[in-house]
């Protein structure tokens, strides 16, 4: 029993230090545009995460900076581009539209497409020799 | 024929794994390595000094001669690492701290203990010229031209060889 209950208080490990309030815009449209960028931008420090997930202090601050963009009437399409101008296209998870990622994008399908050639050949072969 | 398209995709399999692993153990790739602020004009930025009493830090500061921006902070350990090797870099070009997310009480002790081969540092505690520069962690170190264009970013702690290497190269005049 001391034990269990041991295990439990285990479990509950009161950490607060990484606990920071962050001022939220007031309104609630805005806030929510806000929170739809910071799932789009990467994190610069732990760069498998987006500033939205991520408690480092550098996220913080971006966040801070893209609710003020914001508030002061900036669109989505310039706080993408002040980013990018500053650390480059990476910091976006979406990769752009262009000649050199068309790869990227299609790569994937390509392979798969490849898979159902060799599979379609492959049956029909065997079938011609049965 | 036939049996070449057997093989294709796990071809196409193999050929983009070895795309993948090559970039992934290559030094010069990965996240944030390169700047695209190279070849461009300092960022606009302004920070009041962290050192009472002294000029404030802006982006209009680097004009007419090659200097050096470094990013550090007294609670950076790799910042105290590359210590010396800015001292000994300031004798050559003037360097400009931007101090992040420091106290200025730990700022000062920091500068008495090693010495201070800043000639101007900016206190940034809200990392609004971090974030200007493109930054991703401290410490980290451009070199502008004369004209007041970024030549060169290195991100971690400058060494002898790099200096030697690599910022001395560019901040001769051919």
């Amino acid at each position: 029993m001391k034990f269990i209950i041991f295990i439990s208080v285990l479990l509950f490990c009161f950490s607060s230090f990484a606990f920071t309030v962050e001022q939220k815009i007031a309104d609630p449209v805005l806030e929510k545009r806000a929170q739809k960028i910071f799932e789009d931008v990467r994190c610069v420090v732990c760069a498998g995460q987006s500033i939205a997930d991520s408690d480092v202090e550098l996220a913080s601050d971006l966040r801070t900076l893209i609710r003020k963009k914001i508030e002061s009437g900036a669109s989505d399409k310039e706080i993408a581009q002040y980013l990018v101008d500053r650390y480059g296209e990476e910091i976006l998870f979406l990769p752009p539209f262009k000649p050199s990622t068309i790869f990227l994008w299609f790569g994937p399908f390509l392979i798969l497409f490849g898979g159902f050639m060799a599979v379609f050949l492959n049956s029909k072969n065997k079938r011609k020799n049965s | 024929m036939t049996r070449f398209w057997v093989i294709f995709p796990l071809l196409l399999f193999i050929a983009f794994t070895a795309v993948l692993a090559a970039r992934l153990v290559s030094h010069n790739t990965g996240y944030f390595k390169q700047s695209p602020l190279i070849g461009k004009d300092v960022p606009s930025f302004s920070l009041p000094s962290a050192i009472d009493g002294d000029e404030n830090l802006d982006n209009n500061e680097f004009k007419g001669r090659f200097s050096a921006i470094n990013i550090f902070a007294s609670w950076c350990i790799s910042c105290r690492y590359e210590h010396e090797h800015l001292m000994a870099l300031s004798k050559i070009i003037p360097i400009y701290g931007i101090d992040w997310k420091d106290e200025k009480e730990d700022l000062k002790q920091w500068l008495d203990r090693w010495g201070n081969p800043y000639k101007k540092i900016g206190f940034d505690k809200n990392g609004e010229a971090v974030i200007a520069l493109g930054v991703t962690g401290a410490p980290e170190t451009f070199i502008i031209n004369e004209e007041g264009k970024i030549i060169f970013r290195y991100p971690g702690p400058i060494d002898a060889d790099v200096i030697k290497n690599e910022i001395m190269p560019r901040i001769t005049t051919k």
